[in-house]
């Protein structure tokens, strides 16, 4: 006879069970792999890949100044910064950096030692001001682009008092800029007008690299365009508009090009005459968001410093960028870490100079002067950085690293390995503490005139034309 | 009689009485009686007092408002408060009034964007802005109510009113020129102190400074300490947490001198001649999850720490002649020196608004509906009077 089962019991086993199913789904047991990783592989981030990371062939260590701002003098970690905004190599290996929010022209020697050579008044985001005369009475307004011309005079942009200035013989003079109309808090906004230095007006000029001819080239960032500074101070344009933008960061290129970084067009630029053309979006690689500042590496070779995903890159031909040296998670932040690439933090980089395998970073919100060395800063070593948040290509040995591809997910790096180089030289990822005073490496920073590359924004005055 | 002994003054009419001293005696006895217990009112009213003074220190509602109130001003006078029914406190309120001597809350100067008040004796200066925030005028509302009076129109994105008795400050600001520029400060918001005397119709640019806000300034304006003008300075620094700066100024103008600096957004309070500041805890292993408190006396003067351990994005005041600091999770007494804070009795969810006067702290809790005002009697006679007030009201 067939045993009958209590319909009661029944009823409350299968409510237990479709109750057991139900609790497992809500909590994501059931269907886990599929809701994670979907499709993706399922790396270490919600979105399935692996976010791209810097070479762990370089390493990059804090040369002068420290995260805190402030405003002193000193060796090394002990010198204080507040907002530095450029930076430029001079032929005797020192660095010149201007202090932007101390409105100070500071030189940091090979020994790590910084140094204020013009500027005074008020610090720390008081208002500058304008005073022509001995460098140590002479007064700045955010100088944001610096370069060093003939005979060693320190060019640079005195960008609040919309003036090109000049530093030389322990004297600062205009070179050309005037006053211009004040804003309702009285401060300058500039103008637009070519001509003879002082008659000639400009508008928050930033970056300017010298030509070998003796010539500046200025990012005119408020009337975005391209002024050519003679040296005699007169101003004329070189091109405005057709495609300018935010002109903040500008190098010369080995073919006599300029190569510009503009970060509201998102992109790089190349000048040449007064056209302007974007470079063209590597076909392998990623590349950078906000090009803030640019510099030439070996080899014809770019680097770039990336002010909102506070990075920088290397961009070889036009065609492979790298992510050289810090870290794209999701919402990339800005921090502070030295270390190999990979590990290591900025906070809106905003200038580069490189000299003799270094690349020096103006680490604008952490105030401090760092540099860049390492194997990796070679560009023959350069593969591609993948795709941000997107599918990673399988690397051999990494778990989790692989995985199928995301559907719809946007472009991607074709044929690119992943990552660049991740094995790195014994040691390379060893250099995680902040270094003391005296340069990476141990050695002085720079170390004269680059050999064998075009005139980048350190090149002096009657260097070789690039 | 023996030596010694008293003789009691017959007082009793009756004969039998007089006939008997010693009986007389012991009928006036009550009178060293009651001199043995001279001390039991004493008790009583030492008794009454503690009670009346626990009583008296307890929270008491001052003002239930129907908005949400998101500024709190106190002088001798009474108790002045923004409020607002709108989501973003940040687009202004209208004034409210609660006198001290008592009376209901009254609105005195309905409107929707009014941002900032400083009281100003018989007058309330406020700072009205348009509905974008992006220009406002300085208005000054009689205290009994009645038209108010537009004394400076055209101010760009005004903001941080503070007065004395003659002169009122606020600042102005004007936003970022380029988006996506952050390495110059020059193309950042920028912010101008300026000051006009109460008596006069002309206005003066104290100082000017780069970098605040788009949305204006972030600071706090402190006052007038000696003949110099005292204010904070947030730095909203690209790509790091900030931080702020104590300045001074000459009234008269000249060097601004940097009085203090610490990372983060701190606020600052000025009281009889001392500056008391918050700062990133020196205790905490997250310096900024926690903040200390500090005073210098006066202001340029060497800092000491008084106390620590406490919410940051609260706001100082004074009261009793001692200073509190309200934040999000109650009222803390600042020590004198060096100490563990001692958290007031929790009234609800704080809103970091405090503000001190004639003894009493003022501070602002959240509710489902609008916002509870409510007082503490802190200072002793405070106390008193407030238990005073409560029995006779009951």
């Amino acid at each position: 006879m067939k045993k009958q089962v209590n319909p009661i019991i029944g009823a409350a086993i299968l409510i237990a069970v479709i109750g057991g199913v139900l609790g497992l789904y809500t909590r994501g047991l059931l269907g886990g792999r599929k809701l994670r990783g979907g499709g993706m592989g399922g790396g270490p981030t919600p979105m399935g890949s692996p976010p791209p990371e810097g070479l762990r062939t370089v390493i990059v260590t804090t040369l002068a100044g420290w995260v805190r701002p402030g405003y002193a003098d000193g060796k090394g970690l002990q010198a204080r910064f507040n907002g530095p905004s450029a930076i430029t190599a001079a032929p005797d290996g020192s660095l010149y950096a201007c202090d932007s929010r101390n409105h100070r022209l500071r030189r940091v020697a090979p020994d790590g030692t910084t140094t204020t050579v013009a500027g005074s008044g008020p610090v720390d985001c008081l208002p500058g001001g304008f005073a022509d005369g001995p460098a140590e009475q002479a007064r700045l307004s955010n100088p944001s682009g610096v370069c060093v011309g003939r005979e060693g005079a320190v060019c640079f942009a005195d960008t609040g008092n919309h003036r090109i200035r000049l530093l030389r013989d322990g004297r600062v003079s205009t070179l050309a800029g005037g006053p211009t109309p004040r804003d309702a808090l009285g401060f300058e906004r500039g103008g637009f007008r070519d001509g003879p230095g002082p008659e000639a007006r400009f508008c928050y000029p930033a970056a300017l690299v010298v030509t070998g001819s003796g010539d500046l080239l200025v990012a005119d960032l408020g009337n975005q365009a391209i002024r050519q500074v003679a040296p005699d101070g007169r101003v004329s344009t070189v091109a405005r508009g057709a495609g300018l933008k935010n002109p903040t960061g500008l190098a010369l290129l080995a073919g006599g090009g300029l190569r510009v970084a503009d970060s509201e067009a998102a992109a790089l630029l190349d000048l040449t005459g007064a056209a302007v053309k974007p470079v063209p979006p590597g076909r392998v690689g990623l590349p950078p968001r906000r090009p803030c500042a640019v510099c030439l590496a070996p080899g014809g070779a770019t680097l770039v410093a990336d002010a909102e995903w506070h990075a920088i890159f290397g961009i070889k031909g036009a065609s492979v960028s790298v992510l050289v040296a810090g870290h794209l998670p999701q919402r990339p932040g800005p921090g502070y870490g030295d270390g190999t690439g990979d590990a290591a933090r900025f906070a809106r980089p905003c200038a580069l100079a490189y000299v003799k395998g270094t690349a020096y970073v103006a680490d604008f919100g952490n105030n401090c002067i760092r540099a860049v060395t390492g194997p990796g800063l070679d560009p023959t070593t350069w593969e591609s950085s993948p795709e941000p948040f997107g599918p990673r290509p399988p690397r051999r040995g990494v778990p989790g690293a692989g995985g199928g591809g995301r559907p719809g997910g946007g472009r991607r790096a074709p044929g690119g390995p992943g990552g660049g180089p991740q094995g790195g030289p014994p040691g390379a990822a060893g250099g995680g503490a902040p270094r003391g005073p005296g340069g990476p490496g141990g050695g002085p920073p720079g170390g004269g005139r680059r050999p064998g590359g075009g005139p980048g924004a350190g090149q002096p005055f009657g260097g070789r034309k690039g | 009689m023996a030596p010694g002994s008293r003789q009691f003054p017959v007082m009793s009419p009756d004969p039998d009485v007089r006939r008997r001293p010693d009986s007389s005696a012991r009928m006036v006895a009550p009178q060293p009686m009651l001199a043995r217990v001279w001390w039991l009112p004493l008790l009583l009213l030492v008794a009454l007092a503690s009670a009346a003074y626990v009583v008296g220190g307890r929270p008491r509602p001052a003002a239930q408002t129907s908005g949400l109130v998101f500024a709190l001003g106190a002088d001798a006078r009474g108790l002045l408060w923004l409020e607002t029914r709108q989501t973003d406190p940040a687009a202004g309120g209208s004034i409210f009034t609660l006198p001290g001597d008592g009376g209901p809350p009254r609105c005195v100067y309905p409107a929707e964007h009014v941002t900032d008040l400083a009281p100003a004796g018989e007058r309330v200066l406020a700072l009205e802005v348009d509905a974008e925030g992006k220009t406002g005028s300085l208005v000054d509302v009689p205290r009994a109510g009645g038209a108010a009076q537009q004394l400076f129109v055209g101010l760009p994105r005004p903001k941080g009113l503070v007065a004395d008795g003659r002169s009122a400050y606020w600042t102005e600001a004007l936003p970022a020129t380029m988006p996506h520029v952050w390495h110059i400060p020059a193309l950042g918001p920028k912010v101008l102190v300026r000051s006009a005397a109460l008596s006069g119709n002309a206005t003066a640019g104290l100082l000017a400074v780069t970098e605040g806000s788009d949305a204006g300034f972030t600071g706090k304006l402190l006052g007038v300490v000696g003949e110099r003008f005292y204010w904070i300075d947030f730095i909203h620094a690209a790509g790091g947490p900030g931080w702020s700066v104590a300045r001074a100024v000459p009234l008269g103008g000249g060097t601004v001198q940097a009085v203090r600096s610490d990372p983060g957004l701190q606020t600052g309070f000025l009281d009889r001649g001392a500056l008391y500041w918050t700062a990133p805890s020196e205790d905490a292993g997250d310096p900024l999850a926690f903040c200390c408190v500090r005073r210098a006396s006066p202001p340029d003067a060497a800092a000491v720490t008084l106390t620590d351990w406490l919410w940051p994005g609260g706001t100082l005041c004074e009261a009793g002649g001692r200073v509190y600091y309200g934040s999000l999770d109650g009222v803390w007494a600042v020590p004198e020196r060096l100490a563990k804070p001692r958290r007031l009795e929790p009234v609800g969810h704080g809103t970091g608004l405090v503000a001190g006067r004639a003894g009493v702290v003022y501070e602002v809790v959240g509710g489902a509906k609008g916002s509870l005002i409510t007082g503490r009697a802190v200072a002793p006679t405070a106390r008193l009077r407030a238990a005073w007030r409560a029995i006779s009201r009951r």
